[in-house]
């Protein structure tokens, strides 16, 4: 347990120079040796592929009643039974993975890599007044119980995001010449980026950097139009809003004393008496070199994402019929005795579900940690 | 010994500062978040009559500072927190969660007692063991119940322990009753309704403190002076109790920290689903009801407990281990 | 240094210990702190309870929204009124009119009701001698009074006082703030006071009956901003303790003036799954959910012996807003109904346990009607009609939300049954809102939903308490919206016909109409399983909310 600790990603370096291969697949060598973490990557894999694949995969839809077969014990027709209303619980489960990686997903680069990486950057570069700010709003979120916070924003703000919501889905369509332009714009900064890195030096991280942060955009603006065209849109955005500005904090912490210690490194401070801008540096030489912490932060955060997801609509304040939720689940199979005592089945599969996935993330994060971070016991 | 003093200091200015930050904050969400404000802050019953009243009295028209800043003099000045106006219509908030506070504290007490004394045990135990397929299993098992939300396990619970062996209480709070402040309330410490939420609250946290515990003892069963100890022939027991314990102490500060998280957020699913009128379950219904000024309460009310326990633990933990930077990460 | 951590882990080990100590003698004695608490908490300070009932009767029930009786309109809150409070008429557990504080009940034979010549009638209330509140105060006609007074100021903020006392001259005056006195109430001496009500309506003393015609204590209303905590009123029972989320203790009014209850104290636990406090012995009665039933209707079942039930005169129905898009259109409500199978969600989702609703009025109800007919289930009439209204079809309907009370992540499996039947048998997607009740009631009433589920509770036996409350276009009830010039011409002219034949005929004509244009579609009625200890002698299920309590007696 314990934060990451803040130290330059040694171990794999050391290891990488022994071995005289990239840092990066040290890393993966030593990731893959240890077999708590295979495992939990591969449930979480499992996890991604079946949410993701849900329309294919899933026997039902997640809305398909049939009520000549309501109530039925596991089966070989449905292995997770059925609910009150004749509902595929398989069906129900998968479904449910799919809005929990949305969840995840829109948060993780919404918070995570957006809001934490650009402000974890931005406060150790600049110093001073920047940093302070950053650093002191983080610490006032960092510093309180997520949970009731949350429920508040989600209280006060959901008719306002419901109409904000409207009105942009009205106005953005992928026909939209505004949203072609964006997209066409970004794709050429992708591009470019990969090309300018290919044919020119390699040793020039900007250019990859800015095709990564093209991409990134794309798939984000991908995204928000595909969540925009389902039902209950503004529910997502809701919840990924509201958890991203709790969820960007100890990353960004650990980025912004990363590159406290880079930036007095020789090549950074050669690379500024060379004339290289601000911009420039941090892209090329300090995202690169805290990438590894981002991925522990990443994942050490996506259990509690998720976990945080299905406790607000387990609460009614998350994601809202008929959209389907582990958090929808539980509270139908876990919260009234009758159910548990006569159907205890409706609870049990989600559960179990649930309970394996953020171990798994649990376990993963726990071993990035020691493979990226020496210090870590 | 002064950068410590200073830094306590500095550490309890730093809270209010915060404090002013959440709840401005807070304040902020309740009053500009909702599209219609006025309707919801007078209540579902109120009239145009009173709507009129109401944002008089909050002075809805003025600039959200001014609003906030009333708000706070009233607070300050006379612990006013403004009336529910939907789930007990009328009634002072702070009336409304005074006891229930009381209720949560309760529980959340015996979690934290649990979480220590059995995390503890199960820690020392498996560093005694270790090499044997004791060890990785009382830890990983204990790791897989950190991993598991409250919300997930509870239902569980419920399953075996009142369903099936009808062991514990189906829901509810209990025990004898004792007069606390302007109210009567009942000490569930007392009852087996302690129990349940006490247990499921405590899981978490219990992971925590054996995996440290371990660690720590580990490393302590290292070191030269408890080799010499053993050497000497004392026995293994009278070895941990004086040495292990001692250095077990600093980490487990930490855990308070991070217990208490699970404590207030887990809160809110005990309540919920055992029915037992804490925080958490008065939280869940004024969310539920639009009863923005009794969330409001709440978040500050839990906002500075939990931000005057961190700061209480940071200092313990300064003042337990001098060797600690003040400060926190990031000089190296 | 060290010292002082060791004393701190010394008493953190004690306090650890002395914790688990505790717990585990509660454990293995079997938890007796509940019952010792219980046993302990026999009534204090009175002295004088040797008058009423003895025993303690515990329920289950619902946290009510408010104990103000000119208040409440929600059933929940209801249940605890009727028995702490009382007004000059009662209905008896038969739905039948009492005297409760009037000694006895007007009538044109006891000279208690005269037809004025303007067409007005007054009735002469004779109030029993020596009333008091809980609190020993005594009650007079000044009293009462002064309670529909305070019922009818618009600083109550009530939004039943015009329905419910609308009839009686003067209160509309006073409801608007045009009046400080309600002229129709008079007062001719410290026990008898006289209503006249604008004109010879049959069911007018049923509306006495209702809790907004109860009578409070002014003074404590005026003086104790909290009063709804701790109120005085008349009724067979006091309030000895609301603790908030967690119980509510009646006990006996031993003075009651109609005779003091049988049992002593009625403790309501508020939160908790009845079914397994039943079988744990915590409460005496449970109400059973569908999860149950099932198991509790089979004879063969231990817990068969003590299960009852009872109909109600309730009704569920589907609300559509009359005003709101594309509700507006009478044919895309008669659609939305029509892809409705009731008889499946009745028999799928709540397995047969409540009867399917084929008309607005539920059996009990002198005019209710076997034959009436309510838009049936078609899916291909309704795909027509869809087609046909002013939407030409479900593609140019605008979005759809339905509004329902409840909370917690899902909403009822019901409504969830009905979007999926509009989603596959019309191509509608329906969104559903969920509200807290409080929050939900208002603005159902408000016309702020496009269309909602909700159930309704008769106050009291009569048609006009369903069809005149909701259907009216003036009534200020009518939570859709509905207008339709004859059903009010029928409706008014019910309401004061005083030949019961003629009034059947009637309100049955309003209902046809009001059931073809379907501002309402009927879903279910209601009926209670439950199930009672067999020491609970006469624990009855009235078909509305009732005061009760009183009558129900425990065995030794």
């Amino acid at each position: 347990m314990g934060s990451v600790a803040a130290d330059i990603p040694g171990a794999a370096e050391e290891e990488a120079q022994r071995l005289s291969i990239s840092p990066w697949r040290a890393a993966l060598r030593r990731l893959l040796r240890k077999k708590l973490a295979v495992i939990a990557l591969v449930l979480i894999g499992g996890f991604y592929f079946v949410g993701l694949f849900a329309p294919i995969i899933s026997p039902q839809d997640f809305r398909t009643q049939d009520l000549d077969n309501t109530l039925l014990s596991p089966s070989l027709d449905h292995p997770f039974g059925t609910d009150r209303l004749g509902r595929d619980q398989l069906s129900r489960v998968i479904w449910s993975a799919r809005t929990t990686i949305i969840v995840t997903i829109a948060t993780v680069v919404a918070g995570s890599l957006v809001l934490s990486v650009g402000l974890g950057l931005l406060s150790g570069y600049m110093g001073g007044k920047v940093d302070t700010v950053i650093m002191r709003t983080g610490e006032a979120f960092g510093s309180l119980p997520a949970l009731p916070m949350l429920i508040l924003i989600n209280a006060t703000m959901r008719d306002r995001v419901r109409g904000w919501v409207d009105s942009l889905e009205a106005n953005l369509s992928t026909g939209d010449p505004l949203f072609i332009a964006i997209l066409a714009i970004l794709t050429f900064m992708a591009v470019a980026g990969i090309v300018a890195w290919l044919i020119g030096s390699r040793r020039n991280g900007g250019w990859i950097a800015l095709a990564i942060v093209a991409a990134f955009l794309i798939l984000a603006l991908w995204g928000v139009q595909a969540v925009f065209a389902m039902p209950g849109a503004s529910d997502y955005f809701l919840i990924f809003g509201a958890l991203s500005l709790f969820f960007w904090v100890g990353s960004a912490r650990v980025i912004r004393s990363q590159v406290l210690a880079l930036r007095e490194t020789e090549y950074v401070i050669a690379a500024r008496s060379m004339g290289a801008g601000t911009w420039r540096i941090l892209g090329s030489h300090l995202l690169p070199n805290v990438s590894p912490i981002i991925i522990v932060g990443v994942s050490a955060s996506l259990g509690a994402i998720a976990g945080s997801e299905i406790a607000l609509t387990f609460l009614g304040v998350g994601v809202h019929d008929p959209t389907p939720s582990f958090g929808a689940l539980i509270f139908d199979g876990g919260t009234s005795q009758p159910v548990i005592r006569n159907h205890p089945y409706l609870l049990i599969f989600p559960a179990i579900v649930v309970g394996m996935l953020i171990f798994s993330f649990n376990l993963l994060g726990d071993a990035l940690n020691d493979v990226l971070t020496p210090k870590a016991r | 010994m002064q950068g410590l003093l200073s830094y306590t200091i500095q550490r309890l200015l730093w809270a209010p500062v915060i404090l002013l930050f959440v709840s401005f904050f807070a304040f902020a969400l309740t009053r500009l978040g909702p599209v219609d404000s006025v309707d919801v802050l007078a209540g579902p019953q109120a009239n145009d009559e009173a709507k009129e009243r109401v944002r008089q009295e909050l002075h809805l028209d003025d600039s959200i500072f001014e609003q906030y800043s009333v708000y706070m003099k009233n607070l300050l000045t006379e612990g006013d927190f403004g009336e529910s106006v939907t789930i007990y219509r009328g009634v002072p908030v702070w009336d409304i969660i005074w006891p229930r506070m009381l209720v949560s504290i309760q529980f959340g007490i015996v979690a934290l007692f649990f979480a220590f004394s059995i995390g503890t045990l199960v820690g020392v135990f498996a560093a005694l063991r270790q090499g044997t397929w004791l060890d990785p299993l009382s830890i990983s098992s204990f790791l897989f119940f950190q991993s598991i939300p409250v919300l997930v396990s509870l239902p569980f619970l419920v399953l075996i322990f009142v369903v099936k062996l009808g062991w514990l209480p189906a829901v509810g709070w209990g025990g004898p009753e004792v007069d606390i402040g302007p109210q009567e309330i009942a000490l569930g410490i007392f009852s087996k309704h302690i129990i349940l939420p006490a247990l499921v609250l405590s899981l978490p946290g219990m992971a925590g403190v054996a995996r440290l515990v371990r660690a720590t003892t580990l490393s302590v069963l290292g070191e030269d002076y408890v080799r010499t100890a053993r050497a000497k022939g004392l026995p293994e027991l009278q070895v941990v109790r004086s040495h292990v314990v001692r250095n077990s102490l600093l980490p487990l500060v930490t855990v308070i920290g991070l217990s208490l998280t699970t404590l207030i957020e887990g809160a809110f699913f005990v309540e919920l689903i055992l029915g037992i009128p804490g925080i958490g379950q008065l939280g869940f219904q004024a969310a539920q009801s639009r009863d923005y000024d009794v969330i409001l309460a709440l978040v500050l009310v839990i906002a500075a407990a939990f931000i005057f326990i961190n700061i209480i633990t940071d200092i313990a933990y300064t003042f337990i281990d001098p060797r600690i930077r003040f400060g926190g990460q990031g000089n190296n | 240094m060290n010292r002082a951590i060791l004393v701190i882990l010394g008493v953190m080990a004690a306090l650890v210990v002395g914790v688990g100590v505790i717990v585990v003698i509660l454990v293995a004695t079997g938890g007796d702190g509940d019952g010792t608490t219980q046993t302990q908490e026999t009534p204090a300070g009175d002295g004088d309870d040797g008058g009423g009932g003895e025993g303690e009767l515990r329920l289950i029930g619902g946290e009510p929204i408010s104990l103000d009786p000119h208040v409440i309109q929600d059933a929940g809150s209801a249940l605890y009124v009727v028995e702490i409070f009382s007004g000059l008429l009662t209905l008896d557990p038969n739905l039948e009119i009492q005297p409760d504080l009037a000694a006895e009940i007007p009538t044109e034979e006891n000279g208690g009701k005269v037809v004025n010549a303007d067409g007005t009638v007054t009735y002469t209330f004779q109030l029993r001698e020596g009333l008091l509140f809980h609190d020993r105060k005594p009650v007079f006609a000044e009293t009462v009074k002064a309670s529909f007074e305070r019922a009818a100021d618009p600083a109550t903020q009530s939004l039943v006082s015009e329905f419910f006392l609308g009839d009686i001259v003067g209160v509309t005056e006073k409801l608007r703030g045009q009046a400080n006195e309600i002229s129709g109430i008079e007062v001719i001496d410290e026990t008898t006071l006289t209503i006249t009500i604008e004109a010879d309506l049959p069911s007018f003393l049923f509306k006495l009956t209702y809790p907004t015609a109860f009578v409070i204590d002014p003074t404590q209303v005026e003086n104790d901003p909290n009063w709804t905590r701790r109120p005085n009123g008349t009724g067979p029972y006091k309030l000895k303790e609301w603790r908030f989320g967690e119980r509510i203790v009646l006990e006996a009014n031993e003075r009651y003036h109609l005779g003091a209850p049988n049992i002593e104290t009625v403790r309501y636990l508020l939160s908790g799954s009845s079914i397994t406090l039943y079988e744990a012995g915590d409460i005496d009665v449970a109400g059973v959910a569908l999860d149950d039933l099932e198991r509790i209707q089979d004879p063969a079942d231990a817990l068969n012996a003590e299960y009852r039930s009872g109909n109600r005169l309730s009704l569920d129905y589907l609300g559509f807003n009359t005003n709101s898009p594309p509700f507006d259109d009478p044919l895309v409500r008669r659609a939305f109904a029509m892809a409705i199978d009731k008889a499946q969600i009745a028999r799928a989702v709540y397995q047969d346990a409540i009867p399917v609703a084929n008309s607005i009025l539920m059996p009990g109800l002198s005019a209710y009607s076997e034959t009436a007919q309510p838009p049936a289930f078609d899916v291909e009439a309704a795909i027509e009609l869809l087609n046909q209204s002013s939407y030409k079809g479900a593609d140019g309907l605008p979005e759809i939300v339905l509004a329902e009370s409840g909370t917690g992540a899902t909403s009822g499996p019901g409504t969830t049954a009905m979007l999926e039947m509009w989603r596959v048998n019309l191509g509608v997607d329906v969104q559903i809102q969920q509200a807290e009740a409080a929050t939900f009631f208002q603005d159902v009433d408000q016309g702020r939903y496009q269309m909602f589920t909700l159930g309704w509770i008769m106050d009291y036996p009569d048609e006009e308490d369903i069809l005149n409350i909701h259907f009216d276009s003036d009534s200020p009830n009518n939570n859709t919206g509905y207008s339709n010039p004859d059903v009010d011409a029928l409706l008014r002219a019910a309401l004061i016909e005083p030949d019961p034949g003629t009034r059947i005929d009637l309100y049955r004509q309003a209902e046809d109409i009001i059931l073809d244009e379907v501002p309402w579609f009927p879903l279910f009625f209601d009926q209670f399983h439950a199930l009672v200890k067999p020491y609970v002698d006469n624990y009855l299920i009235p078909a509305s909310i009732v005061p009760r309590l009183r009558f129900i007696s425990l065995d030794d």
